[in-house]
């Protein structure tokens, strides 16, 4: 899984390629903890990710947490795979997601 | 009269020069007569003993050799005149696990006879438990120590098959290497190291040895009743000879096999008579080719393997022409079970997962079967997580075999002798 960051002043993006499952997750954790400060708005493009499981999820709701607090958080360009799991588990009615 | 009190009875005192000299010889000859028909009883008696031990022995080896299962059995074991307590033994322990072993009782006689079926029975216990092969052998090895005044001992291999997998674990106690052939190669011995003989003392743990068997793979256990076979010049039969006998037969089946070593053997003994006890067990793996849509695969319970298992799955589904969306949301399910099991099912220790993957062409069902051995545990009995909370209020406990839950069509538990037993099925 790869993880490209895009800052602007308040905003940051982070585009992720690949898999997120219990393996994989915890690298999207970190990149999200190192990178946060200083964002109010958090966005997850998820135009590459083909897969996540109950571990990835974890990771969203997490950050999803911590943003509401201080700014906000959105989810871009799901694909229909990532869709399924949000709507079966209720994220898709948590997370903001365009 | 010093013959005759020196034991040997078959000389007749004659003293007739005086009346009571001739009344007193023929007292001793008459008690002589009959001391002599004494020990004949006697002898006829431990002659009979004998035939009851040997009874005793044989009545206790299963000869009802498998057909039609996913490998062969044969075995045999002749006795010596003094029986030896020797045995063979093999049976289903559950629909996908088959174990055998061989083993040698020291000692002769009824008490080896006695001691044979104490230990026969109490490994059979303790393999029907469902415990691993060591543990059985460590266990049975508490077991025969107790009240062992004796002091008899048994040497044992024996191994422990899952049929679905090919997946043989065993373990040795003291006794002499079995031979291995793989399919398309010819025997070696199967040189592990040995624990130490059953029931020789207490607090002996065992080692267990693992293999993978492939179709066609074979097996010889023996007794030392074989390589240590004797002929008139003291020469053993040797492992030398049983090798090169096994590889210059290698196209005859058990059945001719067998008595055909036993001849061998006897040929080298000549006259010399049959020492030990001589037994023989000939396993073959012949697992069924015929249902190409099974397939079973072994992975270590690790999250590092989660990529190998995933990979497995999607390998089968594919084959099934399972779409790809579909495809994906049945690995997330296999993760989330898999993921669990990874974590928490051995305790932090080494174990491994067992997967099944099997399709039906008519339903277009596809199940999958997930086992292990560790800690009992019912993954379907955490409750649901609720969700329709907000954010702040989930939690991300019981998430993921709920996923896996909504996404299969049936998802059941079961545990069976050892082993945690998850069947999920969707229709694809």
């Amino acid at each position: 899984m790869t993880i490209e960051i895009k800052r602007s002043t308040e905003e940051i993006m982070l585009q992720i390629v690949g898999r997120l499952d219990t393996t994989t997750a915890p690298a999207l954790d970190k990149a999200i903890v190192e990178n946060i400060n200083g964002s109010k708005s958090l966005i997850f493009d998820f135009k590459g990710l083909e897969y996540i499981s109950s571990a990835g999820l974890r990771v969203l709701l997490s950050a999803q947490k911590k943003m509401q607090k201080i700014g906000e958080m959105k989810v871009i360009n799901v694909c229909e795979e990532v869709m399924e799991v949000f709507e079966i588990t209720g994220f898709a009615d948590i997370l903001v997601i365009e | 009269m010093a013959q005759i009190s020196g034991g040997n009875l078959d000389v007749t005192v004659d003293v007739r020069a005086n009346e009571e000299f001739a009344s007193l010889s023929d007292d001793i000859n008459s008690t002589v007569s009959t001391l002599k028909r004494y020990i004949a009883e006697a002898a006829a008696r431990i002659d009979k003993e004998l035939e009851y031990a040997k009874q005793i022995q044989l009545s206790a080896l299963p000869t009802n050799f498998p057909s039609g299962e996913e490998y062969n059995i044969f075995a045999q074991m002749i006795a010596a005149k003094e029986v030896g307590g020797d045995f063979y033994d093999f049976y289903k322990l559950n629909n996908t696990t088959v174990a055998f072993l061989v083993a040698d009782v020291s000692g002769k006689g009824i008490p080896a006879a006695m001691f044979m079926m104490t230990a026969k029975t109490i490994i059979k216990d303790l393999a029907e438990s469902g415990m691993s092969v060591n543990e059985i052998f460590t266990k049975a090895n508490e077991k025969l120590c107790e009240n062992n005044e004796s002091g008899m001992f048994v040497t044992a291999w024996m191994g422990i098959l899952d049929i679905t997998t090919g997946k043989m674990q065993f373990a040795n106690a003291g006794h002499n290497p079995p031979l291995l052939k793989r399919a398309d190669g010819s025997f070696e011995y199967l040189k592990t190291r040995a624990g130490f003989v059953l029931a020789g003392m207490e607090g002996v743990r065992y080692r267990v040895g693992e293999l993978i068997l492939g179709a066609g793979d074979r097996l010889f256990l023996y007794t030392d009743g074989v390589t240590e076979a004797t002929n008139t010049e003291n020469k053993l039969y040797g492992e030398d000879r049983l090798l090169q006998f096994m590889n210059e037969n290698l196209v005859m089946n058990a059945t001719r096999l067998l008595p055909a070593l036993k001849q061998n053997i006897d040929e080298f003994v000549g006259e010399a008579p049959q020492f030990d006890d001589i037994t023989m067990l000939a396993f073959e793996y012949q697992p069924k080719k015929g249902d190409a849509t099974m397939a079973n695969k072994i992975f270590p319970a690790k999250t590092e393997s989660l990529l190998d298992v995933l990979g497995f799955v999607e390998e089968q589904l594919e084959k099934y022409d399972c779409p790809m969306k579909m495809q994906t949301a049945i690995c997330v399910a296999i993760e989330e079970v898999f993921v669990n099991v990874a974590h928490y099912a051995y305790d932090g220790g080494e174990g491994d997962v067992t997967f099944a993957v099997d399709f039906e062409e008519e339903t277009r069902n596809v199940t999958i079967q997930m086992r292990d051995k560790g800690v009992a545990f019912n993954p379907l009995q955490k409750p649901d997580p609720d969700i329709t909370l907000s954010a702040e209020d989930r939690e991300i406990g019981g998430l993921g075999i709920f996923i896996t839950k909504k996404t299969m069509d049936l998802v059941t538990y079961a545990y069976e002798n050892g082993e945690n037993i998850l069947t999920m099925r969707k229709k694809i």
